[in-house]
């Protein structure tokens, strides 16, 4: 599908970074708060959409596919994150440490720490929901039900919610 | 759970209100540096089968031992060694075929932690397995082929005897901490890792 005439994926790779590369960007942000980090994942994540591209029949739409291989890289990368820095249960224990480029916004930024907080599962499913995937396109990355979306997200919006408000009230 | 055929809600819209990230990036320069990755990926992993499979073409090497040396001792140790390094490339080899499943990365997140948890659980067995078909073999196969050399021409029988078991104790060690305990703590490590996320996934509440 990204393949051109001349026999390269270049065109292709280049077209969809274009097309998702804030959106993954965004997604290395919401999983890893070390900016360094963010850049190795997110040149993890090109990695693996190169390496696919070859084998892209369009089966899925294109969107779901990128956000298929980004989050698979990224709960592997942050797994491994986690090991490195001793905390793979507890990160709400570890005190909040921001990215060298903190968001200018205090809203968006409390939103950004509300969901690096949260476990890689349910990191995954809110960085889907809050770029705005549908239920079952949701579905398609994750391989859950829609019942377990639903049930699952409700709850983390409230959490969300939340913690926008307890930002809010504290300044 | 809100959907995109609707307008964002507030959470959505702030997220979206993204101004850390700049709006236009220069995108050929990650291709030169995702393909000079890759290039050094694929050196890495060609690599570590290299040495597996460098070891195997020692093999006829050993096979014409078996019809040089007249001791029957030495031609038994030699067929050993032969049959084991044969074996140690195709298992390789198989076991690179195994790990092919993991270019699957375009799978649902489910469906790709599951193979994970499989592919980790297969090279658990392996990394445990090696040391009985591989290691312990070689063991003998040394013995066997080494024993009569160092007793002709070197040492009298109990030091050739010591020094033969010295080898295969060093060599039994190396593989027993690389592969037994190194590799199966990590591989389990990562396997721990997977199956919480995916338990964390399966909750419902």
């Amino acid at each position: 599908m990204a393949h051109d005439s001349s026999g390269g994926f270049e065109p292709g790779f280049l077209r969809i970074l274009e097309t998702f590369g804030r959106p993954l960007r965004r997604l290395c942000r919401a999983y890893l708060r070390d900016a360094a980090e963010q850049e190795d994942l997110f040149q993890e994540i090109a990695i693996a959409i190169w390496v696919a591209l070859p084998k892209f029949r369009g089966d899925a739409s294109e969107r779901t596919w990128v956000y298929r291989i980004a989050h698979n890289i990224a709960l592997t990368y942050s797994a491994k994150h986690r090991r490195r820095l001793g905390m793979q249960q507890d990160m709400e224990t570890i005190p909040c440490t921001p990215s060298v480029e903190e968001d200018q916004d205090p809203r968006r930024q409390a939103l950004l720490e509300a969901v690096q907080k949260l476990t890689p599962a349910d990191q995954t499913l809110v960085i889907l929901y809050l770029e705005g995937l549908s239920a079952r396109e949701t579905e398609e990355v994750t391989g859950l039900t829609a019942n377990n979306v639903a049930v699952r997200l409700s709850r983390l919006r409230i959490r969300l919610t939340l913690a926008l408000r307890g930002k809010e009230v504290c300044e | 759970m809100n959907s995109p055929h609707t307008e964002p809600d507030d959470l959505q819209s702030l997220w979206l209100k993204d101004n850390s990230t700049p709006s236009t990036e220069d995108y050929s320069i990650m291709l030169r540096i995702v393909q000079e990755k890759q290039r050094s990926l694929q050196d890495f992993l060609r690599g570590e089968d290299t040495a597996n499979y460098l070891l195997a073409l020692l093999a006829p090497l050993t096979a014409v031992y078996i019809w040089l040396r007249p001791i029957p001792m030495m031609q038994l140790g030699n067929l050993i060694l032969t049959l084991t390094l044969i074996s140690g490339g195709v298992v390789t080899w198989i076991n690179n075929r195994r790990a092919r499943p993991l270019l699957k990365i375009d799978l649902s997140i489910r469906e790709y932690q599951s193979l994970l948890l499989q592919f980790y659980d297969q090279q658990i067995r392996y990394s445990k397995s090696i040391k009985y078909w591989y290691a312990i073999p070689i063991s003998l196969g040394i013995s066997l082929a080494g024993y009569p050399i160092l007793r002709h021409f070197l040492l009298s029988p109990p030091w050739s005897i010591l020094l033969l078991s010295a080898v295969v104790m060093v060599f039994e060690y190396y593989i027993w901490r690389g592969y037994d305990v190194k590799r199966v703590k990590e591989l389990e490590r990562r396997k721990g890792e997977m199956q919480s996320v995916l338990h964390d996934m399966d909750r419902t509440s």
